[in-house]
């Protein structure tokens, strides 16, 4: 595959707003690398196929709801804003309605990366780059204590 | 209709010819698992798994097509379950088993997100409990050949 065609689907990346950091890799999801984690997809409808993960203990949907109780078990809470604050990392979950459809990390010089789909990471600067009609709209920002990535990212 | 032998390495068939006589026939093979293709009257014919539930070429142009399809519009989409939903995917596993080998084929050359059509259509899972999903495909790839759909 190939990012050619990348703004097809997010208009409002432009051209230097953005980097591939990544090989496509469907062995892992946007869900999972907010959190740093590329070697599982974490998905609650595949439940009964092997193959896939879902934090136990929470709703079995992708609503942005559950994905802010899927986070907050990894430490993340609430913020007002995707601004970038010293000591902090913080994420962008984005949806259409109440659905969510992506998520996003902040990297520590306040730029953004996303994994898209099954495709490949890239880095955006804003998060509003993501923001279409696949993904819909940034609908609220989460944040926790910064700590260094694990070094398979 | 045909006696679907088990997966086993030793098969063991007991062919019946007409009324008059009957003959029994053991056959130990270390290859894929076969199939024991009923005749009427005559010897039962031998084929392989492969080559009994090969697809048609119309069966192979249907799925480049609709796998084609499926990819374009899924690939940058997060949730499995809209992945999984979208028609082109739900008609391949319509195609049942089909569509099997070509499931497998094009996981191995070109990845893709089908254990749930593999598990739809075969109502089995042999990856192990907790497997990550590239560990998942390789279990799938490993049955895939086990049965004769992979070579």
């Amino acid at each position: 595959m190939s990012l050619d065609d990348i703004n097809l689907d997010f208009p409002n990346l432009k051209t230097g707003d953005w980097n591939q950091s990544s090989d496509a890799d469907d062995g892992y999801n946007c869900i999972a690398f907010a959190v740093h984690d590329t070697r599982q997809f974490w998905d609650p409808d595949m439940i009964g196929v092997r193959g896939y993960y879902w934090p136990p203990g929470v709703p079995i949907d992708f609503s942005v709801n559950t994905l802010v109780r899927v986070y907050e078990l990894h430490g993340f809470r609430k913020c007002n804003n995707g601004d970038v604050e010293a000591g902090y990392e913080k994420i962008a979950i984005y949806g259409i309605a109440s659905e969510g459809t992506h998520a996003a990390r902040q990297l520590a010089d306040g730029r953004w990366t996303s994994k898209l789909g099954t495709d490949e990471d890239i880095e955006h600067d804003t998060p509003e780059g993501l923001e279409s009609e696949l993904y819909g709209n940034v609908k609220t920002f989460m944040r926790r204590p910064r700590f260094e990535a694990p070094q398979n990212e | 209709m045909p006696a679907v032998t088990p997966s086993t390495e030793a098969i063991r068939t007991r062919a019946t010819r007409g009324d008059a006589h009957r003959q029994e026939q053991t056959i130990t093979t270390s290859q894929a698992p076969l199939l024991v293709y009923a005749s009427h009257g005559g010897a039962p014919l031998l084929m392989s798994k492969r080559d009994l539930l090969a697809p048609t070429p119309d069966d192979c142009e249907k799925f480049r097509t609709l796998a084609d399809t499926w990819r374009k519009e899924t690939r940058r989409v997060s949730s499995l379950s809209k992945i999984s939903m979208h028609p082109a995917y739900q008609k391949i596993i319509g195609m049942g088993v089909a569509a099997i080998p070509l499931i497998l084929q094009e996981m191995v050359e070109r990845g893709g997100h089908w254990l749930w059509a593999l598990h739809a259509i075969t109502d089995k899972d042999p990856a192990p409990e907790n497997a990550t999903f590239h560990e998942a495909v390789e279990a799938w790839i490993s049955w895939g050949e086990a049965e004769g759909y992979l070579t």
